[in-house]
Parts: C-alpha cells; structure tokens; sequence
C-alpha cells in the first residue's frame, strides 16, 4: 500500500540499457536506499496538508472576498500576486489561470445574540466502520442564547507580560486556577572588576552608574546602543561572565485560586510536588488533579534524558499521590555524541486512573565526531553537507558565495569535499541506530502500577467521561487503556478534538477545506447529531481545551501589501508578450455573473491567431477550449483551434495584471514589490470563539480580537454546570452563562 | 479516514476509483516521500516537498484526481518547489539554508547519494522515477512533462555515470 506509486510491473518496452544488468544494479542499490528514508509520520502529514489547504483557501478567500469571485475563474495569478508571502509557502502561483475558485459561503458577522436554533437535518453520516450514523435525528442540538461578563479577580490580575503558565481548571465542582508570575530577572548592581574588564569598553561606559535592576532595562540600553548582540556573544562565549551577571534568581511566584462561579475566587493551599513550569502535563478528574513529569536524577530541567515518567495526583492538593513509569536508562555507548531522549508525549485521565504515551529518540550527530578545526571549518562555511555511512563521514563544503543558476537545473558544487574515515575518527564504525524514535503506552489504575501496554495509534489522549479516547485517522475509546474500540465517527473529515457533553461526546471534525464541524452525540452507541452554531464562522479551525469546551480561531490576515484594490475591482486584465505572440485575457465581472474573453496577437503581423469568450462560466473544465494550465500549473498553453498544435506557451511570470475599476481606471498588481524585497507584512490578531456544553444546552461566545502586544490571549477554558469560563493572559477572566 | 477500498489491489494510482484524497494519500505517501527524498539527497526537504506538493494536490483534487498520474503530479510538484525553495534559502541566508547535516542515514550516504547528487538534477528525477518508482518511459515522460525521448537520452546519460560512480559497470 505504501508503495502504491511505484509501479508493480514494467508497463512498457524500455531500452535494453535500462534493463540490463546494470540497471538492475543501481536498481538494487536506489531501492535499498530509499528503504532507509525516513518517511515520517503519515496521520501527522496528512493533518499537515488539511490544515495549510485550509490556511490558504480562508486566506485566500479572505482577500478576494465573494464579490469578486468571478476574477478568480480566468486570473488565479492575479490572486497569487495579491497573497503571496516572502516565502512562498503560501502562494497560490501554482494556481492554473482556468482552476475556478472556491467560495465559502457569507457568513454571520457574530455581532448578533446567539438564538435558539434546531439541528441541521442534511441527510445521513456513514461511520469509519460502515456503521450508519445520522446527523440530525429526533433529538434536537440547541445553541441556548448567552450572556458574558469580563470578571476581574484582584488575586490574579497581573501585568501579561509577566506571566508564565496559566492553568484553569474544573476540580470539584469549581474553577482551580493556577498562574505562575515572575518578576524581571534582577542584576547586581555592579559586576567584580575581573567581570567588567572582559566586556569591551564601549560596553562599560554604557553603565557609569552601575547597572540596571534588571535586565530588560540592560538590554534597553545595549540595543539603543547597537551592541546587544556583541554582548550577548561574551555571555555566550564566557560562563563565568553569564554566572555573574545571572547571580541573582528571579521571584517566581505560583498563585491558586478556587471559586465555585467564577467570580468570587478565594486562595486555597496547595502543595505541588514539583513546580509547575516543570509540568509535562495537567489535568482534573472529578476530584482529582493530576501532574504529569519528566523526572530525571537530578534536578528538573536538567540536560539528558528522564529516568521515569512520574505521575502525581491529589484530591486535596497538599497530598499527593506518585506513580512511577520507569523508563530505560540512555545508552552507555556515547562516543558518537549520540542524543538519547525519551518524553511525555500523551496523557489523558478519569476517575478509575491514566493512560499515557511517552516517545523517544536517538540520533548520533556527525558534526559533533569531527576534529576541532573541521568543525571550525564547518561553521564558517556557512553551506555545507554532511553525511555519515559504513565507511565513515563526509563533509561537503559549498560556497556560499556561489551565483545560484535560476534555472534550478544543476545544484552548485561542492568547492571541497573532506572524507574521515571511522578508524581516523577513533571509532570501530557507524552508530547502531537500533532503538530510535520508538513509542510506549502504559496504563494504570489510580493507585496501582503502571504496566505498558501494546499500541498502534498515535498517542493522542484525552479523556471523556469514563473513556479514554485515542484521536487520529482511526478514533478509538476505551475504558481500561488495553480493550479498544473503535469510535463510528462522521467521515466528513478528521476527527481533530472531543470533549464531554451532557450527552456524552461532541466531536470536533476538520474537513479538507479546513472548516470545523461539531456533532454531538453518545460515544458508545455514535449516534452523532449536526451541531449548527450561529455567529461561529464556518472557516476557523478549532480543538478542544478544558473540560466540555472547543476553542475556535481564525488566522487573521496579513496585509502584505496595503489595501486590496481587488475588492472594489470590477474585473481584470492579463497580459503578456511571449515568444513573438501578445496575450490579453479581460474579465469582467459583477455580483451575479462575470465574462472573459482573450486574445492571442502575433505581433509582426498582427493576426489574431487565436481568440475565445466565454459567459457564466461555472467550471473549470467549461472554461477556454483552447487554453490549457501546463503540466504543473506555471503556465498557459495556447492551442491552434484548427491543429490543436501549441502556439505558445506563456509563463504566469510573464504575465502582467491588471485591476479595472469600476470607473474603467485600471491598478497595476504586478509584481508590486522587488524581487527579493522583504514585504511589509502586518498580521491581524486571530479572533476567537468559545463553544462551550453547559447543563443548559449549548453556548457560543465570540471572544475578540487580540490586541497587540499589550493585551491579552485565552490560556485556558472550562465548563462546570452553568458556567463556562475563559481565563486570560491578564489574569481576568470572561464568564458566559446561559441568559 | 483512510479507507484503502478506494484503491484497487493493483496499487496502481491510474485506478483511483473515488478519488478521495486521503486514500490516495496513504497509498502513495511513502513511496513520493522516499522519491522526492532521493531526488532531493535529503530527507527532510524530501518530506517538507512531499506535504507540500500533496497540499497543492489537494487545493485542486478535483482536477489532479482525474490526471492519469496525480503522485507523478505531486512528484514534479514537490520537485520543482523544494529546488525553489533551495535557491532563495541559499541566496538569502546561507547560514541557515538546506541543513547543515544533511540527513542521510547509512551506506548510501558514501556511495549512492554523492553518487545520485553528481548527476544534474534533469538526470536525477529521471532516475528516481525510473528505478525506485518502476515508472516507464512514457510515464516519466508525462509525469515530468518532457519527451520520452529525452527521457531515454537522460536515463542512458545518467545510467552511465552513475555505473561508474559505483563500479557497477
């Protein structure tokens, strides 16, 4: 299946040379080394590729804006042009000049109170097992109407930049809040004489007066100065330096709160076992809060690889309870400066006790075997490669300043190539790489011990109710972590969150064009039901956060260039000069229809060898019968009607675009930057939206707009009874409850 | 969901019977990972060229399903944007262009990887379709949109040398 590209027989006469002995040989080795390529994780990559499709059909669509959709249908390089990024990676360029768009429909501005609104009835859901689902069933899904309040808690309010983790949780019928603060870290007011000399003088005289309190304000100064990074090479370059000046520990303070509302909140006392910006990972059953750490010999954070995974959990939050999940010891053998890791990669817990997920790697790095002054030699190449086989390693080194050829048909040459081999580098041969990026799943009862246990999935935990629920392509519960059953979701798209509902589940499902969909419905019977959601726009993507509550968020937009003229754009016109023909492409359109017609001229003799127009358009495939999208999609291919001959071939580069007002003026989009100026980009701040499963019924909630560096973003968001609450960066937090 | 019945046993990515783009997905996206990994002598950018001539696959599904071979669309694709992508790292920001560790795991990094990367890249994505896809000429040909004369004159060039390379002659 995996190979499926690969052709399972020859399917055509090849030359005799491709089929010899000799072929068969760098047939053998090609395959063999393509074996040993790591392809990576395919649930993970395909997540990937929903997900940029979908960042670029909302950016896309976004920019363009419905009206002006038509222009699309003839003149996607106009769009491309209009969105395209330093980058590229976002660039529609590739988009053929006939590849009609894809509009999303209008949607609600969200200003409007959310009103009671029954279930979409579309017509069947088929689960991943062939089990029939229904989406809209006798039992009606209700958003309820909301009312929300900003609610600022004294206790924790705080300036956003200053705080660390934020963690909001349901515990015992309530809302636990736990926030990290921390001041700037704190300089010595001046530094020994033997410390200060090693810094350059212009440095020095920077301070007459001794430093600053802190070292935001140091570097403050140092960049006015131009001389932060000068400074930051001697702390990197000096540990006796960088001990000096960090002599001083910053106050790192761990604020926890309760309240059973969400608006009264009180202090409670808590005792963590180990302080919470070492937590892998938190969470809350019914009472019982529980940690999740990479433990290691000696103090957190420390360098190498955990020796246990150790789970802590409490009904008070002064007891605690550890669990330990012993992880094997790194590999003595580390001659090959070898790194070894192993980390908490998945965790989910209920009442009866906790499913988790650890992963590990092991990687020998070359770089690291090469003598001093290679490594030296390597580093001030700037470009170079390195590779390490049975023989040992090589180091090409490029260089950097090398003309790249345009045409990116030759890679450039190393300008020397270094060969060490592993008897020279004092090694008997290669790292054996046994072991490597391996996974493990063990499970345990709260209070027993924890024992691995097999597993094929990913990893990703959550827990729902009783379950322990296991996303990716192939869903999946289970109530003890060994016996698995798999879930019968919806199969419009992949399952990318869940949470607990009054009902039992609501699953968060991303479609290929990147929208998210909710269902609700009963994890063991997968009796989903279409959860509508007025005001929530159907292109934002979303996951699940605390208990019974998803998140969603749009990708604000990057303004790249100014304004879009395209928006008050009644049309387009293309042209190019290629190869001794002129093209011109002009499409008009309006709300409700749009036109297009093109000519291709050949200039010494000014015939029109080619011409079409076309009304309504409505496909891609219906579009010009005589121009073709090239094999790739860069450019267009004009056809001789009467031969079916290529006339020309032209280059989206080539072309020219042009917007025409509705005064007949027309705006220059060509390229409106230099080649390789950096552009001006500015991005929005994303909005977001809270839907939350009260015991009322369903509620939304759209959030706002991040502003700027000053304000604030959600750190976390549950549901206990009728409330739902969303904590903030800034220590404040907004209740919604049903109105 | 990756239901594998949308694809026939022959494996053969012509006989997509539904066109569902996670099916076609998982059958192919090993082998377009290992081919734009060859291709490519690394890794990394071989799987980052992968997802991203798959997510171009997908923004036009409707169209690319319907291609005789939509993964030697997602091939060329990826081709052509990883060597996009190599030429502006390159020229903006050597320090931190194509990885400094080229991400190669074993003998073919001494033998067949400096070998494949000697050929010109014309040479070394006819040689990739060729002997790990199995792919014949024609289909090289329209995979890659060049005559399948010119694929014979490069595989015949870049066999050669390649034999040589690794004293396979």
């Amino acid at each position: 299946m995996d190979d499926d590209i690969r052709n399972p027989e020859t399917d055509s006469p090849d030359t005799p040379d491709t089929d010899g002995p000799t072929a068969q040989a760098v047939r053998d080795e090609i395959v063999a080394a393509a074996d040993t390529i790591d392809v990576g994780d395919a649930t993970t990559m395909l997540a990937t590729v929903h997900s940029t499709v979908g960042r670029r059909r909302r950016r896309r669509n976004a920019i363009v804006g419905v009206a002006a959709a038509g222009v699309l249908i003839a003149s996607g390089v106009v769009v491309a042009n209009l969105v395209g990024g330093d980058d590229g990676d976002d660039l529609i360029v590739s988009a053929p000049a006939t590849e009609a768009p894809t509009t999303e429909p209008d949607v609600d501005d969200g200003e409007e109170a959310p009103s009671v609104t029954s279930v979409d009835d579309t017509g069947e859901v088929h689960g991943s097992d062939g089990v029939e689902v229904t989406a809209g069933d006798s039992v009606p899904v209700r958003v309820v109407p909301a009312s929300a309040e900003d609610i600022v808690d004294s206790g924790l309010t705080v300036e956003a930049a200053n705080v660390g983790q934020t963690h909001l949780l349901a515990w015992q019928d309530g809302f636990l809040s736990i926030r990290t603060t921390f001041e700037p870290q704190p300089l010595p007011a001046e530094l020994p004489p033997e410390i200060a000399e090693q810094f350059p003088p212009e440095v020095v005289d920077l301070f007459p007066d001794g430093l600053p309190p802190t070292i935001d304000e140091a570097i403050q100064v140092l960049q006015e100065a131009d001389l932060l990074d000068e400074v930051s090479q001697v702390l990197a370059d000096n540990q006796d330096i960088y001990d000096a000046v960090y002599a001083e520990e910053a106050v790192v303070d761990t604020t926890v709160r309760f309240s059973t509302d969400g608006r009264e909140w009180s202090d409670i006392t808590a005792d963590f076992p180990v302080a919470d910006n070492y937590w892998s990972h938190v969470s809350t059953t019914t009472d019982r809060m529980v940690i999740g750490v990479e433990s290691y010999d000696d103090e957190p954070g420390t360098p190498g690889s955990p020796r246990a995974i150790d789970v802590y959990s409490s009904t008070d939050l002064v007891e605690w309870e550890l669990q330990q999940i012993p992880l094997a010891s790194p590999p003595a053998n580390d001659e090959y400066g070898s790194q070894f890791s192993t980390y908490l990669s998945g965790f989910a817990a209920t009442d009866t006790g906790f499913i988790a997920s650890t992963g590990s790697s092991f990687s020998a790095d070359p770089f690291e075997l090469l003598p001093p002054d290679v490594r030296d030699q390597v580093e001030n190449s700037g470009y170079n490669s390195i590779g390490w086989g049975d023989d040992g390693i090589t180091v090409e080194i490029f260089d950097d300043t090398a003309e790249i050829p345009d045409n990116g048909e030759s890679n450039p040459e190393p300008i020397e190539v270094l060969t060490f081999t592993w008897e020279e580098l004092g090694l008997e041969g290669p790292p054996d790489e046994d072991g490597r990026d391996s996974r493990a799943t063990y499970v345990s009862t709260w209070g027993g011990q924890p024992t691995e246990v097999e597993s094929s999935g990913p990893g990703w935990f959550i827990g729902v109710g009783d379950h322990f629920v296991e996303l990716g392509p192939e869903p999946r519960r289970s109530t003890n972590g060994i016996d698995w059953t798999p879930i019968a979701a919806p199969d419009d798209g992949l399952v990318n969150g869940i949470v607990e509902t009054s009902r039992g589940a609501a699953l968060l499902v991303g479609d290929e064009l990147g929208r998210s969909t909710i269902y609700e419905g009963d994890l063991e019977a997968g009796d989903w039901s279409l959860i509508e959601v007025p005001g929530l726009p159907d292109n934002v993507g979303g996951q699940s956060w605390g208990r019974s509550v998803f998140l969603f968020q749009d990708f604000g937009e990057s303004d790249t260039f100014g304004p879009d003229p395209s928006l008050d754009a009644v049309g387009t016109i293309q042209r190019a000069e290629v190869d001794g023909y002129r093209y011109e492409l002009v499409v008009t359109h309006t709300a409700d229809e749009y036109g297009a017609s093109y000519t291709v001229t050949d200039i010494e003799s000014g015939e029109v060898v080619v011409t079409e127009s076309a009304d309504g358009l409505s496909d891609e495939d219906d579009s010009f019968e005589f121009v073709q999208d090239g094999f790739g999609s860069d450019q267009l291919r004009i056809l001789d009607p009467a031969t079916g001959d290529v006339v020309v071939d032209i280059p989206f580069d080539a072309m020219t675009q042009e917007l025409i007002n509705a005064d007949g003026t027309t705006v220059d989009v060509t390229e409106p930057r230099a080649a390789d100026a950096v552009p001006d980009t500015e991005f929005a701040e994303p909005n977001h939206w809270v839907l939350a499963n009260l015991d009322a019924g369903w509620v939304v909630e759209e959030l706002g707009r991040i502003q700027g560096g000053e304000g604030r973003w959600p750190m976390g968001a549950v549901v206990v009874d009728d409330i739902a609450l969303v904590a903030w960066s800034d220590g404040t937090f907004t209740r919604i409850t049903p109105s | 969901m990756t239901e594998d019945a949308t694809v026939t046993s022959t494996g053969d990515s012509r006989m997509l019977v539904d066109g569902s783009f996670d099916a076609f997905f998982a059958a192919n996206h090993a082998s377009v990972v290992r081919a734009l990994g060859l291709a490519l002598g690394n890794d990394e950018l071989g799987r980052d060229a992968a997802s991203e001539g798959f997510a171009r696959a997908l923004q036009r599904w409707g169209k690319v399903s319907r291609y005789d071979n939509p993964a030697g669309w997602v091939y060329r694709v990826g081709l052509n944007w990883a060597r996009s992508r190599r030429r502006k790292t390159f020229r903006e920001s050597p320090l931190t262009a194509a990885p400094r560790t080229a991400v190669a795991a074993n003998e073919r990094d001494l033998r067949l990887v400096p070998a494949l990367q000697r050929l010109s890249a014309d040479h070394r994505d006819v040689v990739v379709a060729k002997f790990y896809l199995d792919w014949s000429e024609q289909r090289i040909a329209d995979a890659l949109d060049i005559r399948p004369g010119t694929v014979k004159s490069r595989l015949s060039r870049a066999l050669q040398r390649l034999a040589d390379d690794l004293g396979t002659a």
